[in-house]
């Protein structure tokens, strides 16, 4: 991410009140990542559920009744992975801006949000097999977010340097 | 053999050695780990929540259950042998942690609560099937089911920090 952001901006996140706090403090990482996980396992579950009625293989109902009740969900596990994120971030930003599993696992969100919104919004996804592969691909980017995640703490995932 | 002689025993092994000192054994088996958690505990949440008629009120409860519960278990299974393998890595420091002993007890409660699921009240299913949740035996379950697997969840990611040799060194307790 070094490479379209500046170093400058990296360096100036770190530098906030919030990061240099996380940074100095044992107890707030673990306390930001055990509400990561849950955001994620909330997230992952709903665009899983979602994905698997998409694929005819979930509940059967019409996949767009399932995601507008599925939605807030998903959200909300989102906004909380996204609130507890962005701190962890900033704690050791220039870090993870060189990180190259960081960087894939941003790509990779924005890629499976895009996909998502692409099932729910092109007409004729649900039960074709152009929305059956789409599904597929979204579900590839939403999971592989969880092994990019992991990654970022240990190189040898993707053989990337972590930082 | 008392249980923490048998837990020193594991940590000896070759097998256990090559777990915690190979490069990708133990990240990959962690990440798999965090996967089956995200397709298990993510379609649990689901059908809980239908129980406790928060979600789909519009679909019969037993196409919930019928349909995701095969997800679950599959989940559920990957999540238990990938768990098993990261025990088997770093069994001493596990067991050293109130956090991992905790979860441990508590892994039985949700299966127990799934059992009584499928004996007590799924049975009856056809009577309450198109309503908006179960009757409060089911919404129970529901209840029960989702704080446990919170709490499982904060104590599997806590087991992780309290086992970590730099997270020990500050004398946290």
């Amino acid at each position: 991410m070094y490479r379209i952001l500046p170093q400058s901006f990296f360096e100036w996140c770190a530098a906030t009140p919030i990061g240099r706090f996380i940074a100095a403090s044992v107890w707030t990482m673990p306390i930001l990542e055990t509400f990561h996980i849950m955001g994620l396992a909330l997230l992952l579950g709903a665009a899983f559920t979602l994905n698997l009625t998409v694929l005819g293989v979930g509940v059967r109902i019409p996949s767009e009744r399932l995601a507008r009740q599925l939605f807030p969900w998903a959200f909300g596990g989102l906004l909380i992975a996204i609130v507890t994120g962005i701190p962890m971030f900033m704690s050791a930003a220039p870090l993870y801006g060189h990180s190259g599993p960081f960087a894939l696992k941003m790509s990779l969100l924005v890629s499976a949000i895009v996909l998502q919104t692409v099932i729910h919004k092109v007409p004729r996804m649900y039960g074709s097999t152009g929305g059956r592969i789409v599904a597929c691909l979204t579900l590839v980017c939403w999971f592989g977010i969880a092994y990019a995640g992991r990654a970022i703490a240990f190189s040898n995932l993707l053989g990337m340097q972590p930082y | 053999m008392s249980l923490v002689a048998l837990v020193h025993w594991i940590n000896e092994t070759a097998f256990s050695q090559y777990l915690r000192e190979s490069e990708l054994a133990f990240p990959l088996t962690e990440a798999i780990h965090l996967i089956g958690l995200g397709i298990s505990v993510g379609t649990i949440v689901w059908v809980d929540l239908r129980l406790m008629g928060k979600v789909m009120r519009d679909v019969r409860i037993s196409e919930v259950v019928s349909r995701l519960e095969p997800w679950a278990i599959g989940g559920f299974t990957v999540m238990m042998l990938s768990g098993l393998l990261l025990f088997l890595g770093k069994p001493d420091n596990y067991y050293s942690t109130a956090a991992f002993k905790l979860k441990m007890l508590l892994l039985p409660l949700a299966g127990l609560n799934v059992l009584v699921f499928h004996r007590r009240v799924f049975p009856n299913v056809a009577r309450w099937d198109e309503g908006v949740a179960a009757p409060w035996q089911g919404r129970m379950v529901g209840a029960v089911s989702m704080s446990l697997w919170i709490v499982i969840i904060v104590l599997g990611r806590w087991t992780a920090y309290f086992a970590d040799p730099l997270y020990r060194s500050m004398r946290l307790f």
